[in-house]
């Protein structure tokens, strides 16, 4: 069996905080936590941890009030950093905008804090060994991005979803497993991990512009 | 704050006259003073035209002087706002001092220039306020005097006339340009109180709403739950459906009145169809106690055939919850590529589609027939012990 991953806590809230550390207690190691951007960015430094549960919306991100600018911040900054460690967000927040800006931040994944214990830590697992963890509400967010930019975009490549990870995004957005997926469409588990790193890599590469323009029009 | 800004505007309007005054206001102003310009010209061309029927001004320099006026005035016309610049100002006095001052006549004979150098004047007033126009003015009026000086007593009314309508008329000018332009000032910055007032008015109001809705939801939330705490089932439930109706409210998307009413197609389908399917899937939640998730992607507005297609997907999601015996049921609903697609999948029990008796019609007819009969297809995915998808689709 594998070790452990070893996990860093990011949430301004104490309660969630304490109610996350005894759902992982002995499924993973927890090796910090954090409230703020500040005491985010020395602790996972400090820390190095495998894996970073971020929450999306965290105060004290200098000079931009947005809600969803703390945990991007945090995400950039790690990333200047040259940080190791692996984010997963985490949010009870439904806006689009915030989730989508702290996956373009750099972070491999997303999950609602409905989510339950057992499928959190296989999502940490997942994170920790370098693989994308779309959840089915990430999938549809993800679909209605890409289905807004326009057809001419800059970059075809960048800007467009093939059509077998259209067909992978909505299947997790119905809400299956990868492996169910891949039993679906006879392809083998990795290979839907791939297609799904594919659309993350997309994600995080293609023109700022054509992701703001998508924001805006949906007044966010 | 805002007394000092209008403050500030007030003394800005007192120092620099035109340049508080709104754009508009700035270009009605030029357009009068180049009007007068014009009719100035017209004025000129005018009374050289009867010197020269006189015969006290031969044809070539009566034809050249209305030439160069006419097109000095074209040229004022078209310059703009450019021509607030002092290079441009002083080549307009240059061309009115011309006109008064060129000997094209005869010493003696009455002037041709008429109205047209205190177009220059107003010119001045208008770009640069009482300097720019007592400058003009006082240029113009020596001019005149000049000009008496060498046409002897003869011209002396013409000149004192000329010289009091330079001074009077300069000052006037200015005067009534600054009238203008500070009741342009005060008026918006009246328009600018109104419009704060107004949305102060406005954001108070919100709050009170806000305030108001919250209110009523949280407590009776509250409430319920501290009766329902030996029902934990119950509690979650009541927790679910109001989280979701608070995030509705704080989307922006209606009030916080808990997991309310279906969109029945009876009252006419209004809304949005991802709302509406969100709709059905907490209605559902609030019915059995169990987790919808809702994904939704793109998106329509509500017309019979979507109201239809979200009653059969809501029928579809009851059923999971009734039936498969699981506590979460997914949700995907989709406006794509001319067609609206839900999908609804549970990892429940299953059941074997042959197996349904003839007599049960809820699977038939409210789900499977409801959307055929719109033109649509619906499909249902299961074995025993595989969880049911149950995909409903229809062309737009």
């Amino acid at each position: 069996m594998r070790p452990s991953p070893t996990v860093f806590l990011v949430d301004d809230h104490a309660l969630f905080r304490s109610g996350l550390r005894s759902e992982l207690a002995g499924r993973v190691t927890i090796v910090g936590e954090a409230a703020d951007v500040d005491g985010a960015v020395s602790g996972v430094l400090a820390a190095d941890p495998d894996v970073v549960l971020l929450d999306v919306h965290l105060p004290g991100a200098t000079g931009d009030p947005r809600p969803g600018a703390g945990g991007r911040a945090v995400a950039e900054t790690l990333r200047e950093a040259g940080s190791r460690a692996r984010l997963l967000a985490l949010s009870a927040s439904d806006a689009p905008e915030d989730v989508i800006g702290v996956i373009r931040a750099g972070a491999r994944g997303y999950v609602t804090k409905t989510i339950s214990a057992d499928e959190l830590v296989a999502a940490i697992r997942r994170v920790a060994d370098g693989d994308a963890v779309f959840s089915p509400k990430l999938a549809g967010y993800v679909l209605d991005a890409f289905a807004a930019i326009p057809v001419d975009a800059v970059d075809p490549d960048l800007a467009r979803l093939t059509a077998r990870e259209r067909e992978i995004l909505q299947l997790v957005a119905r809400g299956y497993t990868y492996r169910e997926i891949a039993e679906r469409l006879v392809i083998s588990p990795r290979t839907v991990e791939s297609h799904v790193s594919a659309v993350l890599r997309k994600l995080q590469l293609d023109n700022r512009h054509q992701l703001s323009r998508w924001a805006a029009e949906r007044n966010l | 704050m805002m007394r000092t800004t209008a403050r500030r505007r007030e003394e800005s309007v007192a120092s620099s006259g035109l340049s508080a005054a709104s754009a508009a206001i700035r270009t009605a102003l030029r357009r009068v003073v180049v009007g007068y310009r014009l009719v100035g010209a017209l004025w000129l061309a005018l009374l050289v035209a009867i010197a020269v029927a006189r015969g006290d001004l031969d044809l070539l320099p009566a034809v050249a002087l209305v030439g160069v006026v006419a097109a000095w005035s074209a040229v004022t016309w078209a310059a703009g706002t450019a021509l607030r610049a002092p290079a441009w100002l002083g080549a307009d006095l240059l061309v009115s001092l011309g006109t008064i001052l060129l000997p094209l006549a005869e010493a003696g004979d009455p002037s041709v220039h008429g109205g047209y150098p205190f177009s220059s004047v107003l010119i001045a007033a208008w770009a640069r306020g009482l300097p720019g126009a007592l400058t003009a003015a006082v240029l113009l009026s020596a001019a005149a005097i000049a000009r008496a000086v060498a046409g002897g007593l003869a011209v002396l009314p013409e000149t004192v006339g000329s010289v009091l309508v330079y001074s009077f008329g300069a000052a006037v000018a200015v005067w009534g340009i600054g009238v203008i332009v500070r009741a342009d000032a005060e008026q918006r910055r009246l328009a600018a109180a109104l419009a704060d007032e107004r949305a102060e008015r406005l954001r108070s109001q919100e709050r009170a709403e806000t305030a108001a809705a919250l209110h009523d939801s949280v407590l009776q939330t509250l409430a319920l739950l501290q009766r329902r705490a030996d029902d934990p089932a119950a509690v979650v439930t009541l927790a679910r459906s109001e989280e979701r109706a608070l995030r509705a409210w704080l989307a922006g998307a209606g009030s916080p009145q808990g997991s309310g009413g279906s969109p029945g197609p009876r009252t006419g389908p209004v809304g949005s169809f991802s709302a509406a399917v969100t709709a059905a899937a907490a209605e559902v939640e609030g019915r059995f106690g169990v987790r919808v998730d809702v994904v939704t992607v793109g998106e329509a507005d509500l017309d019979d055939d979507l109201a239809a297609l979200v009653a059969a997907a809501r029928e579809a999601m009851a059923n999971a919850a009734e039936h498969a015996g699981v506590a979460e049921v997914a949700c995907y609903a989709e406006v794509a590529d001319g067609r609206a697609s839900v999908f609804v999948r549970d990892r429940g029990c299953g059941f074997d589609p042959t197996a349904v008796p003839a007599d049960r019609r809820g699977l038939a007819e409210s789900i499977v027939g409801r959307v055929e009969r719109r033109g649509g297809t619906a499909a249902i995915r299961t074995s025993p012990g595989e969880g049911t998808e149950v995909e409903l689709a229809l062309p737009r």
